[in-house]
């Protein structure tokens, strides 16, 4: 075979990479467009001209005051402050009980850290899940601080331990995608989605009275109430204390989650959690919960 | 047409080639994202700038200088130093299958950076050397010599196996005779 025809298949598999990046096309055109409707401080700073070296630090310093200034100041009530994932993040000190492990920076922050930890991107994490993931970039009062696909590699599943917290959590699937959004008083949400394999609501039929088929006690563990005006899947609030929860009895507090189960083209069902952290109001949660599952 | 449906548009028409072209000079896929988003930007606030009628030689000329950026930026944080995909599973690898297809575009990624660009732009994208040059930011005949020896490294690379000094034999040489 001659390189020619040698490169002609190379061509081919470009091709193939394109189409795969084609698959997070939508989002990513999505986040584009985003931006250019509300420019960042940092993208304003791409058309500062470019006159001088001296000139190119003084942009570099303003940014930096633009990023750091306001983290000092918009989160002096805070004390705690953690390196996390590169970014440093505020941890309030109201947040006592009521908390998304996700959202958690100790839970987050210890399962980032371990050796075999994996992350992707959307559209990565899209085809690795073999469900169809998708992530709003742009929430009203909410800044997205987080979006990876994880992995973690364990013999088929994952085990999610956390030290401190001394939970122990199982999931069949191979990815879990986590998006984490904060908002000016340091209050988190975080959102996880994956394909629902462990339990039988996978094999269950959604629609719309098929809540009356679904224990949500046994698949939550929780109290519940099936929530409307959310057009795809079945979605549930959950709240209760974490220590009713199987596994988790070592976790105090109570929390209130927004549950959904989604049917996706391929047949599965893809369960879409959104928690909170810092005692993000009810009100807020659900209308969070609107914006991202819409 | 505003310049917000224009960039649009582009998204549409040019993402999957600019991401390719991004991959094949990072050589990692959420690096090739931010520069594919970063170039649209880019374009957005300085598209009076564009001149002709096809812009994609424009968009990958600012893709490459943002590629070559965030490539001197990650390479004060962390070795950039080109690993072959074939040793670990990722989502590449659950999606493509053909071994020899993928072996020959390894082996171009394996490229150095000068000989790797005029490759993938002539053979992958079928850019003439004029649209090479300006968007490499070399002369013509750079780009003609480039071509050259990096054909002659790549049939190197294939015919011994060499990828980055690693030392194992290209699965191609089991997979595809030289003879089919």
């Amino acid at each position: 075979m001659d390189l020619d025809s040698l490169l002609s298949l190379g061509k081919r598999h470009q091709r193939i990479i394109e189409d795969m990046a084609l698959r997070g096309h939508a989002n990513m055109k999505r986040r584009i467009l985003d931006q250019l409707n509300e420019p960042s401080p940092v993208h304003e700073a791409y058309w500062i001209p470019k006159t001088s070296r001296s000139s190119h630090k003084r942009r570099m310093g303003l940014i930096g005051a633009f990023c750091v200034l306001p983290l000092l100041f918009g989160f002096a009530g805070y004390k705690v402050y953690e390196q996390w994932s590169g970014t440093t993040v505020a941890k309030s000190n109201q947040n006592e009980g009521p908390a998304s492990l996700w959202a958690d920076p100790t839970y987050l922050n210890y399962e980032l850290g371990q050796p075999n930890t994996e992350m992707y991107s959307l559209s990565e994490a899209s085809i690795i899940a073999g469900i169809p993931l998708h992530a709003p970039v742009h929430i009203s009062s909410w800044k997205n601080i987080f979006s990876r696909g994880l992995v973690f590699e364990q013999k088929g599943y994952r085990l999610l331990k956390n030290h401190k917290l001394k939970l122990v959590h199982i999931g069949h699937t191979p990815l879990i995608f986590v998006d984490i959004y904060e908002n000016s008083k340091g209050q988190r949400i975080a959102v996880s989605q994956q394909i629902q394999s462990m339990m039988t609501i996978a094999n269950r039929q959604l629609g719309k009275d098929h809540h009356s088929e679904v224990n949500p006690t046994l698949e939550v563990g929780a109290d519940w109430k099936v929530l409307t005006g959310f057009p795809n899947g079945l979605v549930y609030w959950v709240s209760g204390n974490w220590s009713d929860l199987p596994g988790k009895q070592a976790f105090q507090g109570q929390y209130e989650n927004v549950v959904g189960y989604i049917r996706v083209p391929n047949g599965a069902v893809k369960e879409v959690d959104i928690g909170e952290y810092g005692n993000v109001d009810k009100s807020q949660l659900l209308a969070f919960a609107r914006a991202y599952m819409k | 047409m505003g310049p917000y449906q224009t960039i649009e548009q582009w998204i549409d028409l040019y993402y999957g080639r600019l991401f390719g072209i991004a991959y094949t000079y990072v050589r990692n896929h959420h690096m090739a994202e931010d520069c594919v988003q970063t170039t649209y930007l880019k374009a957005f606030k300085s598209i009076g700038q564009l001149t002709g009628t096809n812009p994609f030689p424009w968009l990958a000329k600012i893709l490459v200088n943002e590629c070559l950026s965030y490539k001197r930026k990650a390479s004060r944080e962390y070795s950039t130093e080109y690993v072959p995909e074939l040793s670990s599973p990722s989502s590449e690898d659950v999606y493509l299958r053909d071994h020899i297809q993928r072996t020959v575009h390894q082996a171009v990624l394996s490229l150095p950076v000068k000989y790797r660009m005029p490759i993938v732009l002539f053979y992958f994208y079928d850019l003439n050397y004029a649209e090479i040059s300006a968007i490499l930011g070399i002369s013509i005949q750079s780009v003609k010599t480039r071509l050259h020896r990096a054909r002659q490294r790549l049939m190197k690379v294939l015919k011994e196996g060499e990828m980055d000094g690693s030392g194992q034999p290209l699965e191609l040489r089991k997979t595809a005779p030289e003879n089919h």
